[in-house]
């Protein structure tokens, strides 16, 4: 018939919903089955009018054409959002991720990766050794990293 | 020649930046042949980017903790 799985489901129940409604109306005249089939058809053309004048207009090609010039070239053309979408959910993630981090782990990442700074002012100011704090970032930086990939968003 | 684990640990720790010519050489060489490792560093430099982006990390949970320390002080006295 040319539907959809959703439009199949609909269709069949809107069939028994007015069988049910209109059995009364059902005079024993015919099979069952001739009027069942009655409903059917007559459900299947009503469904195809108002599928095709949906179909007519809908406010979405408006919205296409004003995107576009005489010329069939961008007038306003596709904001690059999937950016910006990924930066902001990926940022609220991290922050969830950075639960999971231990303080002293936390504290040397954050001096490194964010205050930028170097090795040896870390390990001055944490009163930690070298390898202490290579230890420290090793286990933040994978510790956070497993936890995205978890989430599944790390991308590749 | 590293191993994969090898070559994750010396970046991840930093060791990579404080290396000597020769040994940060064997580990790009590794790089460039291994897509895995190669995708791991990436990521967590995209890691440090986003974070450097969100500007900070201190946990919400940290600063109602403080708050409360803070609050608890001053009614103390």
């Amino acid at each position: 018939m040319g539907f959809s799985v959703d439009e199949n489901q609909d269709l069949v129940q809107s069939v028994f919903v007015a069988l049910m409604e209109g059995i009364g109306r059902f005079e024993g005249r015919s099979h069952i089955r001739t009027f069942l089939f009655g409903i059917f058809y007559n459900k299947v053309s009503e469904h195809l009018r108002n599928r095709q004048r949906a179909e007519v207009n809908d406010p979405i090609d408006e919205v296409m054409e004003s995107r576009f010039d005489l010329s069939g070239k961008w007038r306003q053309p596709p904001l690059d959002i999937d950016k910006a979408l990924f930066a902001r959910e990926a940022r609220g993630l991290v922050r969830e991720c950075l639960e999971t981090v231990p303080r002293s782990q936390r504290i040397a990442f954050y001096l490194r990766e964010i205050e930028e700074m170097k090795t040896q002012e870390i390990c001055k100011k944490m009163a930690i050794s070298a390898t202490n704090l290579g230890v420290l970032l090793f286990r933040a930086r994978n510790r956070l990293r497993e936890c995205l990939e978890k989430r599944g968003l790390t991308r590749s | 020649m590293y191993r994969c684990s090898e070559v994750i640990r010396l970046i991840a720790s930093d060791e990579y930046q404080t290396a000597g010519p020769f040994k940060k050489l064997r580990i790009r060489l590794h790089l460039a042949m291994c897509r895995h490792c190669t995708r791991y560093l990436r990521q967590l430099r995209a890691l440090a980017a986003t974070l450097r982006e969100a500007g900070s990390t201190v946990l919400p949970s940290e600063i109602e903790a403080a708050k409360a320390q803070i609050l608890q002080q001053l009614s103390g006295k």
